[in-house]
Parts: structure tokens; C-alpha cells; sequence
């Protein structure tokens, strides 16, 4: 086991920001921690290197005590901070280099490390930039770069992707999973469902600092009531369609806003060519129909009764 | 020693600044420290002269003539006419400055033990006229010694035994007249306005490392990572003390090298030390401003306000002897107070024993005393932040 942390409880006064938590990370795998602002990810996260003192609990990683001085597992752990901590004064280089520089002494590794970081974050045009000559999406390939340029074993990435353009996004995404491919072991906090749906194994979703519901994504969609969806594009329906659309066997709920009819099934269940068959009849118009599997904000709406990004 | 190194970095990115502000003050302290050797030279090379004066008596007797020869001496004698608006005259026109008037019959009055009165007319407020009134009341005052003393003695012998003990004098010796004088007041000067481009390099450079190393996100960063607490403090502090020390040279060196002749001694000896002790203040006063400023915005302000301040208040534009009671109990509270004050006295130091450099040697523990007090007081503001 890669981290195990156990019973967390860290408080900030009257707020609880973390509330009896229990993460487990396996070695290997792509944990994720999802959970809307303020959920405690980065609590979590500050907790689990050591730059945070709880309240309550215990977290060891890679099997011993994690403390400010256990240097040891520090040397296999790296970091990529929600905001990008990068040296102003130096150039892309220099920055990579210095921080890794704090985990690995000899220069000719260093070198040969910083340019392996270098060229799996696509900044070889940018080596002697300082960091305000870069775009967003190149300051977070940097940023990712001096976390990763130590080949650490554990990665611990949070919310690398904030204000970054889609085409970054899929780039840091891929890349993620390229590192896991190679072997490390990684834990990805963000409150992107799509990213977390997309890149991890394994997903935690936290709310006010309590794990709410834990497993792979299957394993969470599982947890639900809700099923397929079917959303049609159309204009204001009457009533008779509505009620009709919500006679069918299996449909838990209809709803319509900003355009569009929503026929919400019940687990396992599908009701797409039940709601063709009362389009036709009823003759209402309508320009696109299509399927919708529950995601993970409908898993966290349901346990929680608000949407991720509320 | 990657934290070593990027302090390096950050020095040297703010190296040109730096060297701008000790060209400027080179410049500058050369300039003013030369003007006012020049001045000081002129103030401290002694040479006698004589006072222009009206001796108006209206008898000729061996006293008159005896008291005439002994104030040649020290005065010129003008020759003008003996009524009150010929010597008014005189003195607003400054052809003389003292005017001594013996009515007749002073002598003989003298001699017979009573007190005559003798006319002494002055331009006010003039020093060369209060030497002369000294000299007169001298011999008037030495020659009643001989009336008194011995009954019946005659006026010759007066005069004859009162110019024989007149002629007696003490050598008086100036140790600081050896020619170095003008020297050590160039160091003088220069070592005091170093105060404010020393303090001034020290805080930019200093503020500059710790403010990129506060920032949050990079202090995480840092601190997630298996270097120590205490090896980065340690690293950073080498930096520090390299920073202060190539301050330090590369100022005293200047003085040094701008003049050699008046370095050569102990004098200068003692202004490196105290200015050496002056630098780690300034790196623990500069470690402070660090733990309380929130941005490079505020660093210039922040430093103008600190090095210019403690400057005006402590002595190093204004001699801290035209500082008014008020300010110099409030420049008290400063370290560049001490730091000039020390500087003063060595200017002045012709003898080395403990007793004459107790007082420097004090200053001197007090400017480290308050360096030792920022520094403190900047690990304890550093490590309330980092609990918080």
C-alpha cells in the first residue's frame, strides 16, 4: 500500500475541514479525489506530505509513518501544486533543474533527468524561457515538469489542470497516464468529473471533508438509482407528452429545461425506444435525441442533493 | 546545495540594481567625504597670529611700556587718534578689534595697591578680542602678585619679574597633527555614508531571496521535498553572509584603494570592524524586513523608508552633533546611531588601550545587539507563519 491514512480529522477552529477520513492508495493505480471546492482535497493532500499537522488519525506512506523528517519516502513522492510554484528568476531549465535538485545530488542524472522532464512535457522550444515569457498551458507543463523530473514513485497531482485551454487539458491528461503506464502510482485531485471519470482507477468523492462514496467509476454509477437518460432537443412540450413520456415502465423522473426533455431511467433499465414511440405518436417536434449514462456529478447529486459545481 | 545555488541566482538577478546603488554611493560619499576633508584640514592646521589692537595711554611709565611689550606678543598695535569716535571707528571698521585705554595716573595708582579702572572697548562676540582681554588681565594680574607681595618694590622690577614668568610656557603636543588627520576623516566620512548604501544593498538583496522563498506555493513545494528545514535555513544563511561579505568587501575595498596613505593604520583597522559588524546587522535587519513585507512593491518603499530614516535620524547626513536632545534620544532606538557614533570616535582614536576604545567597542555591541534582535525576532515571525 502506497498511502494509508486512516480516521483523519483536521480542523481549522469551529470549521472541520477534514472528518474522519480513510484514503487508501494501492500502488499502481490512479486514485482520484474528487469533490466540489472546499471539500478538503488539498487539506487531504497537505496532510498526507506532511505540511499540515491534523487533529486526529494516522497516515503512513510506503509503509512507515509519514513525518516532516521521514526524508526517505519524501525522496519518492512527487508534488504538483494547484498553483504553479515556479521560479520567476530562472529559466524553464534552471527551474526543473533546482527542483531536481532537491531530491537528486549528482549533476550528470540531473541533467539527463531534467531533459527526459523536458521532453515528455513537450517544452524543448522553451528550455531557456523564463517563466512570464510562457501561456498558461506551457506554465502548467512546466510546473508538472518539476514535479515529475525526479521520476518519483508516488506522483501527487492537485487540480493541475485549473485555467488551462481543453487542447493543455488532454495533453497533462495523457500524460498522467503515460507516467502510471511507466509505473508510478498517482493520485489526482480535481472537482472535473469528466477528468477523473476519464484518467483514474479509482475514485474518492469527498464532501465537507467526509468521504462519501469510494470505488471505481462503475463501482460508484452502481451506487445510484438513477440509469440512462434520454434527452431530446425540443421546443416548450405540453403537458399530455410529458405525462406520457413519464408513463413509461421503468422512467423514474421527467424534466424539461432550457431546450430539452429529460427521461431519466432507473438503474439498468432503458427507455429510448419507448420515448421514440410516443414522439412519433404524439408528433412532436424535435431537432436531436440522445443517451446520457450516469456520470459522476449524478452520483454526487444523489448522495449529496447538489451538483459538483454548485 | 540546490537552495544555495538558486539564492545565488536570485543575487545575481538583482545584481545590477545592487551595483547601481554602490556606484551611486561611491560616487557621492567620494565627493562629499573629499570636500569635507578639505575643510576639515583647513579647520585643524594651527597658526598663530596677532590681534589688531589700539594701545591708548595717556602716561609712559615702565608699567605702561612693560604691559605694551608683552601684548606685542600676541597683537598689532594701530595707530589712532585717542578719542571715543576715532576708536568707534576703528572697530566698526574692524581695523582693530580691541582698544585698550590707561587714563594717566593708573600706574602710580597701581603700584600704591589700589584697583584703577582700565577702558577696554571691544567688537563684539570676537574671539581674538577675548585673548587679549586674558593677556592683559594676565599681567595686570601677575605684576599685582609682585605689588602685593613685596613692599616698596619699584615699577621696573615689576615689569622685569612679571615678563620672566610670562616667558615661561608649556609645550603643548597635537598626537592627530602627524598628518593622517585629514586621512581618517576621508575613512570617517566614508565609512558613515556607508551606512545607508550597505543597508540599503543588504535589505534588496536580502528581501529579494526571502520573498521568493516565502511564497507560498514555493515554500510547500520546498518543504514537500526530503531537504531538510535545516538545510535550507542553513543554505539560505550561506548566501546571506556571502551576500554581506561581498557587500562588505567590495565597499570597504573601494575606501581602501581611494585612499591607501590614510588606511594604513589602526584607525582604518577599526572603522572595517565596525563597519563588519554594521553589514550583519544590516543582514538581520534585512532578515526581518523579509519576515514583514508582503511583496516587491512594498520592498522599495520599505527600503527607502529604512535606509534613508535610520540615516537622517542616526547621523550619517547630519552630524550627529546638529541633531536636537529629541532626536537623538529617538536615533537612541537605532542601530546607525551607534554605527556613526562608533565611527565618530574612532575618527578621533590616537590610543588603542581598552580605556579609550571601551566606548567604541560598546557601540559596537550595541549595533550587534540589535542585528542579534532582528534576526530573533524574524525566526520567531517566521515560525508563528509557518504554524498558522
Amino acid at each position: 500500500m502506497v498511502i494509508n491514512a486512516r480516521n483523519l480529522v483536521k480542523r481549522y477552529g469551529e470549521l472541520t475541514a477534514l472528518d474522519h477520513l480513510d484514503i487508501t492508495v494501492e500502488e499502481g493505480e490512479i486514485f482520484g479525489l474528487l469533490g466540489p471546492n472546499g471539500s478538503g482535497k488539498t487539506t487531504a493532500i497537505n496532510c498526507i506530505l506532511s505540511l499540515l499537522d491534523y487533529d486526529e488519525g494516522s497516515i503512513e506512506v510506503f509503509g512507515r509513518p509519514m513525518t516532516p523528517e521521514n526524508y526517505e519516502a519524501k525522496r519518492k513522492i512527487g508534488i504538483v501544486m494547484q498553483n504553479v510554484a515556479v521560479f520567476q528568476e530562472l529559466t524553464v531549465y534552471e527551474n526543473i533543474d533546482y527542483f531536481c535538485g532537491l531530491y537528486v545530488a549528482d549533476k550528470t542524472l540531473r541533467r539527463k533527468l531534467v531533459n527526459e522532464a523536458i521532453e515528455f512535457t513537450g517544452l524543448e522550444d522553451f528550455r531557456k524561457f523564463r517563466p512570464k515569457k510562457l501561456s498558461g498551458g506551457l506554465l502548467r507543463r512546466l510546473n508538472i515538469a518539476c514535479g515529475i523530473a525526479h521520476k518519483p514513485q508516488l506522483i501527487i497531482l492537485d487540480e493541475p489542470t485549473v485555467a488551462v485551454d481543453p487542447q493543455s487539458r488532454n495533453k497533462i491528461l495523457e500524460g498522467i497516464a503515460e507516467l502510471n503506464r511507466n509505473g508510478a502510482t498517482v493520485v489526482y485531485t480535481s472537482h472535473y468529473m469528466e477528468e477523473v471519470e476519464q484518467l483514474c482507477t479509482r475514485i474518492m468523492i469527498l464532501d465537507k471533508g467526509r468521504a462519501i462514496a469510494t470505488g471505481t467509476k462503475d463501482e460508484l454509477k452502481a451506487m445510484i438509482s438513477i440509469g440512462e437518460k434520454v434527452i431530446v432537443d425540443t421546443d416548450v412540450p405540453d403537458e399530455a407528452l410529458l405525462k406520457a413520456l413519464g408513463g413509461i415502465r421503468g422512467v423514474s423522473s421527467v424534466s424539461y429545461s432550457e431546450g430539452a426533455v429529460t427521461v431519466t431511467s432507473g438503474r439498468g433499465m432503458s427507455s429510448l425506444e419507448a420515448v421514440l414511440e410516443i414522439l412519433k405518436k404524439s408528433g412532436a417536434a424535435y431537432s436531436r435525441i440522445r443517451t446520457e449514462l450516469p456520470t459522476l456529478n449524478d452520483v454526487f447529486l444523489e448522495i449529496t442533493g447538489k451538483g459538483l459545481r454548485d | 546545495m540546490p537552495v544555495f545555488k538558486l539564492c545565488l541566482k536570485i543575487i545575481k538577478k538583482n545584481l545590477p540594481l545592487m551595483i547601481m546603488y554602490m556606484a551611486i554611493f561611491l560616487v557621492v560619499s567620494v565627493v562629499i567625504a573629499s570636500a569635507n576633508k578639505q575643510n576639515e584640514e583647513k579647520a585643524t592646521v594651527f597658526t598663530s597670529s596677532r590681534t589688531a589692537m589700539a594701545f591708548l595711554s595717556e602716561e609712559d611709565t615702565p608699567l605702561t611700556r612693560g604691559l605694551k611689550q608683552e601684548l606685542a606678543k600676541v597683537a598689532v598695535f594701530v595707530e589712532i587718534e585717542n578719542s571715543d569716535e576715532a576708536v568707534k571707528d576703528a572697530l566698526f571698521f574692524r581695523k582693530v578689534f580691541y582698544a585698550l585705554k590707561i587714563p594717566e595716573g593708573f600706574s602710580e595708582d597701581f603700584m600704591s595697591g589700589k584697583a584703577p579702572v582700565l577702558e577696554t572697548i571691544i567688537v563684539p562676540g570676537t574671539i581674538p578680542a577675548v585673548y587679549l582681554e586674558m593677556a592683559v588681565n594676565q599681567y595686570l594680574n601677575t605684576a599685582r602678585l609682585y605689588v602685593d607681595s613685596l613692599q616698596g618694590i619699584g615699577q621696573a622690577e615689576v615689569v622685569q619679574s612679571v615678563a620672566k614668568d610670562l616667558e615661561n610656557s608649556s609645550v603643548v603636543v597635537i598626537p592627530e597633527s602627524d598628518g593622517l588627520v585629514g586621512a581618517q576623516n576621508f575613512s570617517s566620512y566614508f565609512f558613515n555614508y556607508l551606512a545607508y548604501s550597505l543597508l540599503s544593498v543588504l535589505i534588496l538583496g536580502v528581501s529579494s531571496i526571502m520573498i521568493v522563498l516565502k511564497d507560498k506555493d514555493i515554500s510547500r513545494r520546498n518543504h514537500a521535498s526530503p531537504v531538510s528545514r535545516n538545510s535550507m535555513t542553513v543554505q539560505i544563511f550561506m548566501a546571506m553572509v556571502l551576500l554581506t561579505l561581498g557587500a562588505w568587501v567590495a565597499m570597504t575595498g573601494a575606501c581602501f584603494l581611494l585612499n591607501i596613505k590614510g588606511s594604513l593604520n589602526v584607525n582604518f583597522l577599526m572603522f572595517m570592524l565596525n563597519s563588519f559588524v554594521f553589514a550583519l546587522a544590516g543582514t538581520g535587519i534585512s532578515f526581518l524586513i523579509a519576515s514583514v513585507i508582503k511583496g516587491r512593491n512594498a520592498l522599495s518603499a520599505v527600503n527607502n523608508v529604512v535606509t534613508l530614516g535610520s540615516s537622517f535620524l542616526g547621523g550619517v547626513f547630519v552630524p550627529q552633533q546638529f541633531l536636537g536632545p529629541a532626536v537623538l534620544q529617538f536615533s537612541k532606538f537605532l542601530p546607525t546611531y551607534w554605527y556613526v557614533k562608533a565611527n565618530n570616535l574612532i575618527g578621533f582614536l590616537t590610543v588603542f588601550d581598552p580605556e579609550h576604545t571601551a566606548e567604541v567597542f560598546k557601540s559596537m555591541g550595541v549595533v550587534a545587539a540589535f542585528g542579534a534582535a532582528a534576526f530573533a525576532a524574524s525566526l520567531i515571525l517566521d515560525r508563528r507563519g509557518r504554524l498558522s
